[in-house]
């Protein structure tokens, strides 16, 4: 009876405006620390800056001095082994072990999580140190293990050399993330509806059909969650500090983003720098876009 | 009346006047100031002396407060030159030397000449050579010019061994690098690891070949023309100066061989520097050829005597040695209080406290000679020596990454290549003189 007196036209419009209210104060944080100095990159790599003294602009020379730098293809194609071994295993794996777990009954269920989950709480620095003793060519943990196994002929010097180096740290990434990886699909699988199983069951599904024709496409919202937050730790921060702590990017282990950072803070070109990092960034975009792109066509 | 008005008005405005003329040097005096302090130095042969500089700082002055910030090297580098990039930032910072910071720092106009307050608080008489603090005013050579940064601590690399495993297979310290050979051949037949090393930190090759490269090229060219020749490469970016000559080649030649000859630790290569220090110090190595900051980890484990790194030739006198000042402070073009900042570094850089701690802690002061104060047949006794000794023939060269800003990054890789046999010397030598000649196109003029 009264709703009209509530409903003037100012009214309407200040509802109107609500939602955006609401979003305005994350809107500014991600401005103030993510667009505006990404925006500020992007002008940077026009420059040639040493990040202490006036900027001078030289339009796409960083870009064609980038496609003739072999450091920075050998940073990429490093990456590339980082991804498969921080983003794709892990999300692989993850996905086996859970479907195999998934529905079972598992007793202590909680402790396990927390082991999963552990990885991810050690700082970068602690990570290198534990992985430097693991892979150490004498004392190492991994060498006296294939010793003791009587599997001398396999030991190496893990991290002094270019052919083992890249994927003794990608395997790092490995052991970081498959235990994310596994706690986010139980948590998919958990919420597939037991009905869809028994019906699957039914219809006389093998292990393999049930999988690939219930669970996979079940888990496609986790999948890209999970596919996606492994590929930005493989491609930037993650990798930069493990890699940073445990080999300093030798032996063919030096990431983009590591080298970026060297290019800014070591070498001051700030401006040629920037043009890594916009690539870097750019990277990461498309990957991200294929990913959700496949997502909606699938869905 | 109006001319009554008039007087007492214009007596009120040169009251006025001259009481804001006066209040701030009354003021000065008493006003609380805060001098902001970004710095590195965490090390245990570091902290107490920083943490007793401000507080006698703070005694003399009662209305200064130092506000300290401490973090690593790299993380450093970055909060300062993004508080630098807005002129703004502290009143006093560590600037490391060369073109991996001083440099570029210099050429944006950041940091303060220091020579006035050299000359005011006497610091060349006092302190050590500060020529590696030094740049042209517009920050286009090294080693010369302004003075622009002040260290209160030094450095050098040497020879360290067990005492107990030379005694055991009676040998001496060598005196030339042939006899170093003979010491390793002879260790190695003994099935004992001769030298400790770790390459996975590209700095430890650096050492390593820097002190091959000393003992070489003073062999070829005499110490002295060796020294000149050096500073003119990684100090002033000589033109007139190449690293491509058989004396480089020799020596990255020497460094391969002592690695396929065995007398490096198994797996270098993939071995970081402090893992190295650490097998040394179990005693499973007999040298580890390393900086003395690594003096008070080894004590603390193992009976270990010190040697500078030996001549070509025996009879040749002290090759030149790699090492030198610790990382300085410089003081900020932006502060407001220059004049406090630099007492405060005199404190830090020549209180006699500094030498104490310094040398209690196993550390060198920034001066030259030290008087010795420890006992004979120490290690610390072995470092006083040898610093004083090299001092005493001016034989101290800079660190080989600080001839271009890139040399780090060109070093390392070919460094680790040519340790492992997998380029030749002469390929090593000749990515080197590519990244200086590339650097002589570049750098600012």
């Amino acid at each position: 009876m009264n709703e009209g007196k509530y409903s003037s036209p100012l009214n309407d419009i200040a509802g109107r405006f609500t939602p955006y209210l609401y979003l305005a104060p994350t809107f500014i944080v991600v401005s103030m620390f993510l667009l505006y100095p990404l925006f500020n990159t992007f002008i940077f790599s026009f420059t040639k800056w040493s990040g202490l003294n006036e900027m001078k602009f030289v339009g796409l020379q960083n870009y064609f001095r980038l496609a003739e730098d072999p450091k920075f293809w050998s940073a990429l194609t490093t990456n590339l082994i980082y991804i498969l071994l921080f983003s794709v295993v892990p999300t692989v794996l993850g996905l086996v072990v859970a479907s195999i777990i998934g529905r079972a009954e598992i007793k202590g269920a909680r402790y396990f999580r927390t082991i999963f989950l552990t990885p991810q709480v050690v700082a970068s620095v602690a990570i290198g140190t534990i992985f430097g003793w693991i892979y150490a060519p004498s004392f190492g943990v991994l060498n006296r293990f294939l010793e003791s196994i009587g599997l001398s002929f396999l030991t190496r010097t893990w991290l002094g050399s270019s052919s083992t180096a890249p994927y003794a740290v990608g395997l790092i990434g490995t052991w970081i993330w498959t235990g994310f990886c596994i706690i986010i699909f139980l948590s998919g699988i958990q919420k597939i509806n037991e009905d869809v199983y028994d019906a699957a069951k039914i219809d006389g599904a093998s292990a393999w059909q049930t999988f690939f024709y219930v669970t996979l496409p079940q888990l496609r919202h986790e999948l890209v969650v999970v596919f996606i937050l492994t590929l930005i730790r493989a491609l930037s921060t993650n990798v930069f500090g493990v890699v940073s702590a445990i080999t300093g990017g030798a032996y063919n282990t030096r990431p983009i983003s590591l080298y970026a950072y060297q290019l800014s803070f070591v070498q001051y070109e700030v401006g040629y720098a920037s043009s890594v990092v916009v690539i870097l960034a750019l990277v990461i975009f498309t990957f991200s876009s294929i990913t959700f792109l496949l997502e909606e066509r699938g869905g | 009346m109006k001319k009554t008005s008039l007087v007492s008005v214009s007596l009120i405005v040169m009251f006025l006047l001259m009481s804001f003329t006066l209040v701030p040097s009354v003021s000065a005096q008493n006003e609380q100031v805060t001098l902001n302090l970004w710095d590195i130095y965490n090390r245990p042969t570091q902290q107490p002396i920083v943490k007793k500089a401000i507080k006698e700082f703070e005694s003399r002055h009662p209305n200064v407060e130092i506000k300290r910030s401490v973090a690593p090297l790299e993380d450093m580098k970055v909060r300062i030159m993004s508080a630098l990039k807005s002129k703004k930032g502290p009143d006093l910072f560590i600037v490391n030397n060369g073109e991996n910071m001083m440099g570029p720092v210099v050429r944006g106009g950041h940091l303060l000449s220091l020579d006035k307050y050299a000359q005011k608080y006497n610091w060349e008489e006092k302190l050590m050579s500060l020529d590696t603090a030094r740049y042209t005013e517009d920050g286009t050579t090294f080693g010369k010019g302004n003075l622009y940064g002040v260290p209160f601590q030094a450095e050098y690399v040497g020879v360290y061994y067990n005492k107990s495993i030379f005694e055991k297979y009676n040998l001496s310290e060598p005196e030339s690098l042939q006899e170093m050979e003979e010491v390793c051949q002879n260790l190695k037949e003994e099935g004992v690891t001769p030298i400790a090393v770790g390459l996975l930190d590209d700095w430890q090759f650096f050492h390593l070949f820097g002190e091959i490269q000393n003992s070489v090229l003073a062999h070829y060219m005499g110490a002295d023309l060796a020294n000149d020749y050096l500073n003119d490469l990684i100090l002033s970016s000589a033109e007139d100066r190449t690293w491509d000559n058989g004396a480089q080649v020799r020596a990255a030649k020497i460094a391969q061989e002592w690695a396929e000859k065995g007398y490096l630790i198994d797996g270098f290569s993939g071995l970081k520097g402090d893992d190295a220090m650490s097998v040394f110090a179990a005693g499973k190595a007999a040298m580890f050829v390393q900086g003395i900051w690594y003096a008070g980890s080894i004590s603390e484990k193992i009976d270990a005597g010190f040697f500078l790194f030996p001549s070509y030739e025996k009879g040749e006198g002290i090759p030149p040695q790699v090492g030198g000042v610790g990382v300085p402070l410089g003081i900020s073009n932006y502060s407001d209080h220059p004049d406090l900042a630099a007492e405060f570094i005199d404190i830090l850089a020549t209180s006699k406290f500094t030498a104490d701690i310094s040398l209690e802690k196993g550390a060198l002061p920034a001066k030259a000679p030290i008087e010795q104060r420890y006992e004979e047949g120490t290690l610390n006794y072995d470092i006083v020596q040898g610093w004083n000794k090299v001092n005493k023939v001016d034989r101290l060269v800079p660190y080989l990454d600080w001839a271009t800003p890139t040399m780090w990054d060109t070093m390392a890789p070919a460094g680790r290549k040519l340790m492992k046999g997998e380029i030749e010397p002469e390929k090593f030598v000749e990515k080197i003189e590519e990244d200086y000649q590339k650097w002589l196109e570049k750098k600012p003029q």
